[in-house]
């Protein structure tokens, strides 16, 4: 309790509302450029949270996250292009009001079903990460090696084709093992670079993975952007009432618990979120013929799950380091900027910064409502910006960004090979999620299989010891449900259409 | 023609595990060993649909001038990071501004490169330097 008082005064302080002010505006300012998402806008923002004191860096983050899921409804409602993969959804039946001349209706709904849904995961995380954190310290090398492996089993569920979902995660893994062995601390594929001694340095790993890979793909695609001059005469006049703060509750609440529940599952993300809650909201409704036609609820659910996976993505992040998504990932790499490490020790030693963050959700979400439901036509405007100063300007910061990390011109090189890399897996339609989870949980499953052995005494025993404890037994069954769901689910579904035909 | 490429890097990792240390090569033995298989299997697959003209995700190849823009895009990046090191971070990085959106787009007025240059620099000094105290890259010039 003493904790949670103290995150919220933290985050009241001017200088913090002043911090998340301005993250969440430019958190919706990314969000409404179809092609830039929450993770690029992080990114981007990394190097500025470096300067500040740790908690008001975290919290304008924290900002950044909540704008950007949320900025992504406007264009998918104008002008039926999601902002944010996360928003694809929300066009189903956003735009479809937008033709019918309710467009300011559908950008107050998704505000208003984005800040319910922003609250649910805020409160998921505010009560469920303590605890969880806690469990954890239960956590010995067995299980974290078992933890490790079913968030890599994870990526074979959630990628489109498993095969390449499992290919990304090698790659992931192999980045992972450059730099010192973590247990004999010797080095491997260094190619004599001392600056890659330590590994792959964290930020500028995943700022060129998701940045820099994204801006080569806008320069290949010169007419990325997306004109929205033509769709902001459907803006509306519209009088807002006390009524449209909370519309629909129950979808409010449900769409946010599938959000949290997705965004706790490593890589699920928001756009699985947001079907998933368009899904849901379809089938509690009491009109659910209406929906795809220009349907209010059809707004709200996606969009209340899609932050729900906010609050949920953070948790398995906070408390085990697996992050829920890309966003979750660039944000721990922030996190350890500041010289945060994911665990317990967030929760007691460093509750001081942790607690203010994880309330710079609140206080985003309440800014975010406040500026979307005033402000969505002219983050509409946005995307006047031309693209060849977008692409310059993200490149010249996310330059800072790496070389702000250590003062050295090394991990900007590495943040741009990175970024080739990236683009490369792009091209080839293998999930960066999947490369990043494996980059990620790599070295965790590493370190925890070699100590297991060490302490166990032969490979054998190791193994047995797996048997031997009851979370690992319940995360090694999960694991081969995770792996061999998909597979199973694909084969019968090659067999139904053998048979059909 | 990308699959090969991740299968050859695998096999090359494979052959760099073998140069290192007894104790460490194990777990970069597995995973290579295990993507190499995973890519095989997806190379594999990609040939058989080919043959039978099944429906494969190949992403669309791109144009020339796209090709071009996405190295030239790199190699402008290169040479900025490079430069600004020996130069100066505000100056490669006024340079670069102007001179990349100048190559880019050359719809905009001469002036507008300029002034976006300009206001990139200024912005990032007060910012990064006067505000934030972050230590930027020095080089010859500021």
């Amino acid at each position: 309790m003493e904790n949670i008082l103290m995150g919220l005064t933290t985050s009241l302080l001017p200088v913090n509302l002043l911090a998340v002010l301005f993250g969440t505006v430019l958190g919706i300012t990314f969000g409404a450029m179809p092609g830039l998402s929450a993770t690029t806008a992080i990114a981007v923002l990394i190097p500025v949270s470096y300067g500040m004191d740790p908690a008001t860096g975290l919290i304008m983050l924290a900002g950044t996250y909540v704008g950007a899921t949320y900025g992504g409804s406007i264009s998918a409602v104008l002008v039926n292009t999601p902002g944010t993969p996360s928003a694809a959804a929300t066009g189903w039946d956003g735009h479809p009001m937008a033709l019918k001349g309710q467009a300011t209706e559908a950008l107050v709904e998704s505000a208003v079903a984005s800040f319910w849904g922003t609250i649910i995961g805020f409160v998921a995380l505010l009560t469920i990460a303590p605890s969880l954190a806690e469990f954890s310290l239960r956590f010995s090398t067995q299980e974290n090696v078992c933890l490790a492996i079913f968030g890599l089993t994870i990526i074979a569920s959630l990628s489109k084709s498993v095969i390449k979902g499992l290919i990304g995660g090698c790659i992931g893994l192999l980045l992972g093992c450059v730099g010192m062995d973590p247990q004999y601390g010797l080095a491997r594929f260094t190619f004599g670079q001392a600056s890659l001694i330590s590994g792959l340095p964290t930020v500028p790993t995943l700022v060129g993975i998701y940045a820099i890979s994204q801006v080569l793909s806008m320069v290949a695609k010169r007419d990325g952007t997306v004109n929205m001059d033509a769709s902001l005469s459907l803006v509306n006049k519209y009088r807002i009432k006390l009524k449209d703060l909370c519309y629909y509750p129950i979808t409010y609440l449900w769409c946010g618990i599938v959000g949290v529940i997705i965004g706790i599952i490593p890589a699920a993300g928001g756009s699985i979120a947001a079907f998933m809650g368009y899904n849901e909201a379809k089938r509690i409704s009491k009109t659910p013929e209406l929906f795809g036609t220009g349907h209010r609820e059809g707004v709200a659910g996606p969009e209340s799950a899609n932050n729900g996976v906010i609050g949920g993505s953070l948790i398995p992040m906070m408390t085990l380091a697996i992050p829920g998504n890309a966003v979750s990932a660039v944000l721990m790499g922030a996190l350890m900027l500041h010289g945060l490490t994911p665990g317990n020790d967030l929760f007691t030693a460093k509750a001081h910064i942790t607690y203010p963050f994880i309330f710079g959700i609140l206080t985003s979400a309440f800014l975010m409502v406040i500026i979307g439901v005033s402000c969505a036509k002219q983050f509409a405007k946005v995307n006047r910006i031309p693209q060849n100063f977008l692409t310059s300007g993200i490149i010249v910061l996310t330059v800072l960004g790496a070389f702000s990390c250590n003062n050295t011109y090394a991990e900007v090189y590495i943040m741009l090979i990175c970024g080739i890399l990236g683009y490369f897996l792009q091209r080839m339609k293998i999930d960066l999620s999947a490369v990043v989870l494996g980059y990620i949980l790599g070295p965790i499953a590493e370190r925890g299989l070699v100590r297991t052995i060490i302490k166990t005494g032969s490979g054998m025993a190791a193994i047995e010891s797996f048997f031997t404890r009851p979370i690992c037994i319940v995360l090694i069954a999960a694991s081969i449900i995770s792996f061999s769901f998909p597979l199973i689910k694909k084969a019968m579904a090659s067999k139904k259409a053998a048979a059909s035909n | 023609m990308g699959l090969l490429v991740i299968m050859a890097a695998f096999a090359a990792f494979i052959v760099l595990t073998s140069g290192a240390n007894e104790k460490i090569r194990n777990y970069p033995y597995i995973v290579c060993g295990v993507g190499f298989v995973f890519t095989a299997v997806q190379l594999g697959t990609t040939i058989y649909r080919e043959k039978k003209e099944l429906a494969i995700s190949v992403p669309a190849p791109l144009t020339k001038e796209q090709s071009l823009s996405v190295i030239i895009t790199l190699g402008v990046s290169f040479a900025y990071i490079f430069l600004a090191s020996i130069i100066g971070y505000f100056t490669m990085t006024f340079v670069f501004v102007a001179g990349y959106s100048f190559w880019h787009t050359k719809t905009q007025k001469k002036w507008m490169y300029i002034a976006v240059a300009l206001g990139v620099d200024i912005v990032v000094y007060l910012a990064f330097k006067m505000f934030l105290n972050i230590p930027l890259p020095a080089g010859l010039l500021i």
